[in-house]
């Protein structure tokens, strides 16, 4: 059970973009070490988890993924509640995936917590048919407040980097009590304890 | 069975991914995302049933939505202008007759106007208040800005996102069905709750805060020591009435309030009761007035000091609890899209046609006020129910911290009716209602003086912000299933949702006979993916159904590691068990520690 794993950190984070940017083969490159060709095995799986160790403490990162919902878009606001980190992908071969972000970012801004942690990532970068130079994502990136990254599920260059520095810097916002350390000893669901909330309580800096 | 039927639809979910367009057949094509239809949704993607879930509108929840400042003012738009005849269709007609067999008819969707008489007010006025100094240290802290200026229109707007207001408020009993269903069927991980924090009742004109608890009614200082027994005894003769059976049988059918006299209550305490623990009418019979009273009792202590839950983010984050559910077996969403109509012939729905493309089913499950006329089999008498959202500077009882409150108002003398009373929450920035220092006040009532005779008193022009009041229609529906069709309800009267999870099973078993409504869907921590060092010892669990990884992935046409097999292993059913208890042993803990 949750309550009796031994982790000190539990953080959310959450995927958002088009379909076929790659979401789910980046969770899955993570947490599972391989490359995922075909989707249909995401039906029955909510979110996946893995713990990381970053200096000496053990995070667990509950990663979820948009369960399809995104194709029409017709993602659920509830999605977005209690994320600590929100990743942004697109596809830096397909143009239409880059040109959607500001859409995504407004959908982010009404229904996440205006502290979340904002990571743009650019995924395939082991394709050959790239349209979006690297300096363009870095410069949306920055000009929207978001820490920047370029991966490949599929070669899985960047994969490891990115969920172990959204690791990184949410255990530093939570040690320096910008967010609730969750305690692992509490229920996830059904909390209800007057005093909790789920909310992030402090603007993160972009990192780059 | 349920199987293939489950592996079906992983192919049409590959056929989706392919095409980037909608497959051409479901069997269970869902129109509205209201609670009930997003609970039946829910309950037959989950047996791996294919689902197609639509909403016409942008948002979802229907009745049942919770909105940002931005968003109500859109809702209010759209009701006041929404007309009987709106035309959902853009495509022409002529390309929709195109899509129809030999024998088929195209039913437009019905919009019957169930939302009326909406009247809003901005209050504010152009006077500067003083900013506390506190509240200045706490501007560093929180997103929400200082209350400088009035609450204007524009003002309200600008915070828009800090509100999360209710078109259906509800409470959750803790032992009630919806916190049971969300705990079985593992939705409660899509949702948080906050407990409400005090039970008020309107007594010789004041507010009063109701002791309900042991610890309440010990600490209480409205009654006195005798009185405190009196309650006391009382309540835990009536936590176990069942068993003294053989005393009270010949009070069972006379009225509830003439037998808390004859315990011997005060007027004060039988008041507590009858309005405020069992929330009953006067006319209540006895045996009802023990069930309503043990029903308050059983769910007190589980979750915190009252016997009630709050939605955090509101009521609206309910459906889309269930429809994450649905899209997490497969399910497949689609808003905001016109819907053209429905395909009928020979008494039986054939599919939709929505925007402009055609697609079969084997059932539909509507919403009734959009269910074209001719399908509709029974009419019901119409009941009516006034809703009021008050947003207030302060709450209607102030107290040192932020209260969530709910306050059950009597009905008046001369109703004799079941359901007379008003049920009133006032919610704050904690429960993400509004924004830090403003109380957002929900009135449900089925009477339509209940605001000027029973809430106007409660409060002061002052503390007045923004005021929205209107009157919605629904029917009830004993029918399940029509045909291929089953009708959902828009949200009935009620203060939690007993009667709307009741429909929505209703609905399942009738489409699908046998099945398992709702089954506990797999906790993600049974499929542990982590380190090698840890995937080794530790093995991946996964329910009876849905069926093995092996078989999801068996649909995987371009599988590029046949290797890729997950251990696994059937968990004791005891896990749900465990988490019950340490879930109720935490909670206990946690009253203790206050």
């Amino acid at each position: 059970m949750a309550t009796m794993e031994d982790y000190k950190y539990l953080f959310k984070v959450v995927l958002v973009g088009n379909a076929g940017v790659g979401k789910t083969c980046l969770v899955r490159r993570f947490t599972q070490g391989m490359f995922p060709p075909g989707q249909g095995a995401t039906i029955g799986v909510d979110f996946m988890i893995k713990t990381v160790e970053v200096e000496g403490e053990k995070i667990k990162l509950q990663i979820w993924d948009t369960a399809g919902q995104e194709r029409f878009r017709s993602i659920t606001q509830s999605y977005y509640r209690s994320a600590h980190a929100l990743i942004l992908v697109y596809d830096v071969s397909n143009q239409p995936t880059f040109d959607v972000c500001p859409e995504w970012l407004r959908e982010i801004e009404e229904y996440a917590s205006p502290k979340v942690l904002k990571v743009l990532v650019g995924n395939k970068i082991d394709r050959d048919d790239r349209e979006i130079p690297t300096e363009v994502g870095e410069e949306f990136s920055n000009r929207h407040g978001m820490y920047f990254l370029e991966t490949s599920a599929k070669g899985s260059e960047n994969v490891e980097r990115l969920f172990s520095d959204i690791a990184h810097e949410l255990l530093q916002q939570s040690k320096n009590r910008e967010i609730p350390s969750y305690d692992a000893n509490s229920q996830q669901i059904l909390q209800t304890g007057a005093g909790h909330t789920s909310s992030l309580n402090q603007r993160c800096c972009p990192r780059s | 069975m349920q199987n293939v039927s489950y592996n079906y639809y992983s192919l049409k979910k590959l056929e989706i991914m392919a095409n980037g367009e909608l497959p051409k057949e479901f069997e269970v094509i869902v129109i509205g995302t209201g609670l009930e239809e997003s609970i039946v949704a829910a309950a037959c993607a989950r047996n791996g049933h294919s689902v197609l879930h639509l909403d016409s509108n942008d948002f979802y929840g229907d009745q049942w939505a919770s909105f940002t400042f931005e968003g109500l003012q859109k809702w209010l738009d759209g009701s006041r202008a929404k007309s009987d005849e709106k035309e959902d269709s853009q495509a022409e007609p002529k390309v929709l007759k195109d899509l129809l067999e030999n024998g088929e008819t195209l039913l437009p969707l019905d919009h019957e106007k169930t939302v009326t008489k909406i009247s809003e007010d901005f209050h504010a006025k152009e006077v500067k208040e003083t900013l506390k100094s506190d509240e200045e240290e706490e501007e560093r802290k929180s997103d929400t800005p200082v209350v400088v200026e009035p609450w204007t229109k524009a003002k309200l707007l600008a915070n828009s996102r800090h509100f999360n207001l209710d078109l259906t408020p509800r409470l959750l009993f803790s032992k009630g069905s919806m916190v049971e269903l969300l705990i079985s069927s593992n939705v409660s991980r899509y949702t948080e709750f906050k407990s409400v924090t005090r039970v008020l009742t309107h007594l010789n004109g004041k507010l009063e805060h109701v002791p309900s608890s042991r610890a309440d009614v010990f600490s209480t200082k409205h009654i006195s020591v005798i009185e405190k027994r009196l309650l006391m005894k009382y309540l835990t003769f009536c936590l176990n009435y069942q068993e003294h059976l053989d005393k009270i049988e010949p009070d069972l059918q006379r009225p509830y309030e003439e037998f808390l006299k004859k315990e011997k209550l005060t007027p004060t305490l039988i008041h507590f009761i009858m309005n405020s623990i069992a929330m009953v009418p006067k006319s209540v019979n006895c045996e009802e007035g023990l069930k309503s009273t043990q029903k308050f009792l059983a769910s007190l202590g589980r979750f915190g000091f009252t016997p009630f839950l709050w939605p955090m983010y509101g009521t609206g984050e309910l459906p889309q609890a269930f429809c994450r559910l649905s899209a997490v077996f497969g399910g497949t969403y689609f808003l905001s899209r016109p819907i053209d109509g429905i395909i009928y012939k020979e008494n039986q729905v054939q599919g939709v046609i929505v925007d402009g493309q055609r697609i079969n089913c084997s059932y539909l499950v509507i919403a009734r006020k959009l269910c074209p006329q001719a399908l509709r089999t029974e009419s019901n008498e119409k009941q009516t129910v006034f809703r009021d959202i008050h947003l207030l500077k302060s709450s209607i009882l102030t107290s040192e911290k932020e209260e969530l409150s709910f306050l059950t108002l009597p009905g008046s003398e001369e109703t004799e009716d079941g359901q007379s009373q008003s049920y009133v929450m006032e919610v704050g920035h904690g429960a993400s209602a509004c924004p830090r220092g403003m109380y957002s006040l929900q009135v449900n009532s089925l009477k339509s003086d209940t605001f000027e005779t029973m809430v106007q008193p409660l409060l002061t022009q002052d503390q007045l912000i923004y005021s929205l009041r209107w009157k919605r229609t629904y029917e009830t529906l004993k029918k399940t299933l029509n045909g291929n069709v089953a009708l959902c309800h828009d949200p009935v009267f009620e203060l939690d949702f007993d009667e709307a999870i009741a429909h929505a099973r209703n609905m399942f078993d009738a489409i699908f006979p046998g099945e398992d409504f709702l089954p506990r869907a797999p906790e993600p921590e049974e499929i542990i993916l982590g380190d090698e060092s840890i995937t080794a010892e530790e093995e991946v669990a996964h329910d009876e159904n849905p069926p093995k990884p092996e078989e999801r992935t068996s649909t995987e046409v371009k599988s590029q590691d046949p290797k890729k097999s997950e251990k696994e292993k059937v968990e004791d059913d005891q896990k749900e068990e465990s988490m019950l208890t340490e879930q109720s042993a935490a909670n206990e803990n946690e009253a203790q520690d206050q």
